[in-house]
């Protein structure tokens, strides 16, 4: 768990205490010194490098920043990155690449269920939190998991659409 | 370029947003309709797809640069106030703090002919004072350190108030100006007049009056506005969340008085506009003033709440419509009186219009509009998707709807017999107009025939049908120019201005220039909104995209193509007129002797083939419009006095769709946020200190998945388009404009009550219902 060292900054008057808290990101062990007043967001785009979660609100209101702390989907602008310690968080980038897509991807690709892309990251990761936990929705069901994640775009029906597909495509993984 | 046209140049009209603007245009080689196409019109998946659904995109919000500080602005809390005294040294002092700016440090720095910060505040949320810090954290903790002394002064939030006797003059010419795009006359109404309206109404067999009224909604990009701007030496480069890179530069380079070669603007990829980022913002100059007085890249993003209460909105509107007509439904006589709230909007700036429906949309001899702009102490609104046309649909698409029940017609019947074969104002034909299919087709997909009339339905949920129309100046037009580069491997790359705002811009370019040249998709990337890089075009703005940098990019590809064909004319030893590209390959038609492309490109002295074109003018004598028909089926529950939209049917001509996938993505968008602008969307403030009270996605309510109906139809109703050589026209507004209208219409039809003030919320409803029919 954290080993809580509060130190104090001399650098900025804001970052006045931190944090060690090592966490399994993606798969991969990660140790890092956090201000205690950061978010799980903002360690992911600030310090970690991973922007792929985004800020729509920083409130809790939006769902772009959802990301996955122990398999269930979180607003990482609602989590402290202290509280993530010895504990498995995983975000798009964790979930497949370009080059390999992880059938959730594919359907959103086949289906175009995508415009600007910025609340993409989260709507996939929410998708991902229910399919692993409920294999055979039916479309009100993804309706209802995912009515944390706006999409100003407008892309619900096919988000709905590619997230049946996938899980379809989970169930019964082709040849 | 080798046009032998390239010498001629011709004025041209074009339309964007609403608007009639003449341009000079250079002639362009005219290439004949594609036959049978193999990419053009299907359903090729985004290009920029797989960065997005992976994370690996990145936005204005991600660019992080070494050294890069955060920027904050302080923002008037007073809705009209004065800074009497600014104390801005405490703030500098902060360790941390690298810059700070008030209205004296920046004078003379002006956008849209305003102080980029302001020591007199118009509104609440106004930028005072901006500051720069290694981290957000300091940078709050330096802007509550910062010490105003405000001389409040007097405010006015609603356009009632600032026409009253005794108002406070927010501008020197008064608060009441004409609509519209101005030039504005102090007083008086933007007017527009053909035929005799007033007398046509007193002669009509049947009159009906109404007011209707709309609320001022916002964007609500996912993506906040935002900017970095990074110096180097004189250099300056800014990311910013843009629909026009080329707009950004010019208002940077008028403002800090740089020259266009040292400033570049890029914007990779962006989390929506809707017409809230067609050009820079105060925040951008705030970025590059930061950067340039720290010597470090400065990032000024917007928070939430500051991208609802200093940010861009649709003016609200109150629209006082009459119609006459004759008792078989003849339409005799419309005139609407509309008054647009526009706060503090300057001369030259967008000024409100919602009076473009009741002049364009039927076929009507005696037309009046009068357009009044209302300043309040309000942020200047800007455009939205469609901006006007959603507001005046909203009142005409209602007013129509009530007409027919008063003679006791049909509604699609009714607009059927109203439609216009040529543009009514003009009186020139359209290039093509499919809106009579857009009706007919989207009646049979609702069921339109198993309407009921409200007098049939009882109980706690009662069902209703509903449609309205749409028609959009969307046939785009020059400036918009692409360049095309055939590299030594075959490889092609695209570049074009355009920005990509989730439309499919990088995709459906990669269509076009893939299909011309004969090449594979895998072969061609499109580089986009960049202004080092790119040629000239317009924003991503008016629905114009497609249909403007469209037709360049296919001109492009064509001018590479005969280039190729030219080189590989000695090496197949035959004509180049009997050669052609296919699959990768240069090919004689008759023999199948080939070549590859890329070797055709190695041989060549300069190892590459570029082909640069631009857009030719539009033709003369004919009218570029899209059209759509739209229809809601909705259930009321009486109860709750909520609507939930079950089906939703939206059938347009738009030209040809060049990808089915992208376009019926960007026509659910529009339907999703009318929906929301029907049912969920408003502005709502403090009347006392001016403040938005609804400044977060939590209270101002955009549509969530549980708001969309389970499927959205989209229909294709387009006749062939002759007017530009990809035979498109645009498509991004059109499905947002007769949405609201079409759900108020079906209300009606499920209650028997007219809703004329939008949005038509639980509360309305419920006193709609309890009072008598
Ligand atoms: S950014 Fe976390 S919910 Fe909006
Ligand atoms: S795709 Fe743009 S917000 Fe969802």
């Amino acid at each position: 768990m954290a080993r809580r060292a509060a130190t104090r900054s001399a650098k900025s008057p804001a970052a006045r205490h931190v944090t060690q808290i090592e966490l399994e990101l993606n798969g991969r062990v990660t140790r890092a010194s956090v201000p205690d007043h950061w978010t799980l967001l903002e360690f992911l785009r600030k310090s970690a490098g991973l922007t792929g979660a985004k800020e729509g609100c920083n409130a809790g209101e939006c769902g772009a920043c959802t990301v996955l702390l122990d398999g269930v989907a979180v607003y990482a602008c609602c989590v402290l990155a202290a509280e993530t310690s010895g504990r498995r968080v995983m975000t798009i980038e964790g979930l497949g690449t370009p080059e390999r897509l992880d059938p959730l991807q594919e359907a959103f690709l086949a289906d175009d269920a995508l415009q600007c892309g910025f609340c993409i990251p989260g709507q996939i990761l929410a998708a991902k939190a229910l399919l692993d936990a409920e294999p055979s929705p039916d479309r009100e069901c993804v309706r209802r998991a995912l009515s944390g994640n706006l999409c100003r775009c407008g892309c619900y029906v096919k988000i709905a659409t590619a997230v049946l597909r996938a899980a379809a495509a989970r169930r019964e993984p082709e040849r | 370029m080798s046009d032998d046209c390239a010498e001629k140049t011709v004025e041209t009209e074009l339309e964007i947003e609403g608007r009639k603007v003449k341009v000079r245009a250079q002639m362009e080689r005219q290439l004949p309709p594609w036959g049978k196409t193999t990419l053009v019109g299907k359903s090729l998946r985004r290009v920029d797809g797989p960065d997005k659904v992976t994370g690996a995109a990145r936005y204005t919000h991600d660019v992080q640069l070494p050294g890069m500080l955060y920027g904050k602005v302080l923002r008037s809390p007073h809705a009209r106030a004065r800074v009497a005294e600014l104390g801005l040294s405490a703030a500098a002092k902060l360790p941390g703090v690298l810059a700070v700016l008030g209205p004296g440090d920046v004078r003379g720095v002006r956008l849209g002919g305003r102080e980029v910060l302001s020591a007199e505040a118009s509104y609440a949320g106004e930028e005072i004072a901006a500051l720069a810090a290694t981290d957000e954290e300091t940078a709050e903790e330096a802007l509550s350190l910062i010490r105003v002394r405000w001389e409040p002064l007097p405010h006015v939030l609603e356009p009632e108030d600032a026409m009253a006797p005794g108002a406070p003059a927010l501008q020197p010419g008064g608060n009441v100006l004409g609509g519209g795009f101005g030039p504005q006359t102090p007083g008086k109404p933007e007017v527009y007049e053909r035929g005799d309206a007033p007398a046509a109404l007193e002669a009509a067999e049947v009159t009906l009056e109404r007011i209707y009224e709309t609320p001022a909604a916002q964007h609500a990009c996912l993506e906040t506005h935002g900017a970095v701007a990074a110096w180097d030496g004189d250099g300056l480069t800014v990311w910013e969340s843009t629909q026009g890179v080329f707009f950004v530069r010019s208002a940077l380079c008028e403002a800090l008085g740089l020259p266009a070669s040292r400033v570049r603007v890029l914007c990779p990829f962006m989390g929506g506009g809707f017409g809230s980022k067609n050009s820079a913002d105060r925040y951008t100059l705030l970025a590059a003033l930061l950067a340039r007085r720290s010597g470090r890249p400065v990032r000024m993003v917007l928070s939430r709440r500051e991208d609802f209460e200093a940010g861009a909105y649709r003016p609200a509107s109150r629209q006082q419509l009459a119609i006459g007509l004759t008792r078989r439904g003849r339409i005799v006589a419309l005139t609407s009186r509309a008054v647009n709230p526009v706060g503090s909007a300057l001369e030259g700036h967008y000024f409100g219009s919602c009076v473009g429906p009741v002049q364009d949309f039927y076929s009507c001899a005696n037309v009046r509009t009068e357009n009044y702009a209302i300043l309040t102490s309000s942020p200047p609104p800007s455009a939205f998707r469609a901006p006007g046309h959603v507001q005046g649909a909203f009142a005409l698409e209602q007013l129509v709807d009530e007409a027919a029940d008063e003679l006791g017609l049909d509604p699609v019947r009714l607009r059927l017999a109203n439609l216009s074969a040529n543009d009514p104002d003009s009186g020139l034909p359209y290039a093509s107009n499919g809106l009579a299919s857009c009706l007919r087709l989207g009646a049979k997909a609702i069921g339109w025939d198993s309407r009921k009339p409200p007098r049939t339905k009882t109980g706690r949920f009662r069902s209703g049908l509903g449609v309205a129309i749409a028609t959009w100046g969307a046939g785009g037009g020059p400036p918009a120019v692409a360049q095309i580069v055939l590299h030594e491997d075959g490889s092609v790359v695209v570049l074009t201005g355009a920005c990509d705002l989730g439309t499919g811009t990088r995709t459906v370019m990669t269509q076009i220039a893939a299909e011309e040249l004969g090449v594979a998709v895998s072969a061609v990337l499109v580089a986009n909104g960049d202004t080092r890089t790119t040629p000239y075009c317009l924003p991503s703005f008016g629905s114009l995209t497609v249909a403007s940098t469209g037709p360049a990019v296919r001109l492009a590809a064509a001018e590479v193509k005969r280039q190729l064909l030219d080189a590989a004319s000695p090496i197949l030893g035959a004509p180049a007129s009997s050669l052609l590209v296919m699959r990768g390959k240069v090919r004689h038609a008759v023999t199948g002797k080939s070549v590859a492309v890329a070797s055709i490109a190695a041989s060549l002295p300069a190892r590459m083939i570029v082909g640069t074109s631009q857009r030719g003018p539009n033709p003369d004598g004919v009218v570029l419009a899209s059209f759509s028909a739209q229809f809601a089926q909705v259930e009321v529950d009486c109860r709750f006095g909520t609507v939930r939209v079950k089906r939703f049917v939206s059938a347009h001509d738009c030209g040809r769709v060049l990808n089915p996938a992208t376009w019926s993505s960007q026509i659910q968008g529009g339907v999703l946020q009318g929906i929301g602008y029907a049912l969920l969307e408003q502005r709502t403030r403090d009347p006392g200190t001016g403040r938005q009270l609804n400044a977060g996605l939590l209270d101002y309510k955009i549509p969530t998945v549980l708001d969309s109906p389970p499927e959205i139809e989209v229909i294709d109703a387009a006749p062939p388009y002759p007017a530009n050589n990809i035979g498109a026209k645009g498509s991004g507004e059109p499905p947002i404009i007769p949405v609201a209208a079409a759900i108020a219409n079906a209300v009606a039809n499920a209650t028997g009550r007219r809703l004329r003030t939008a949005p038509i919320t639980p509360a309305r409803l419920l006193a709609a219902l309890s009072a008598e029919p």
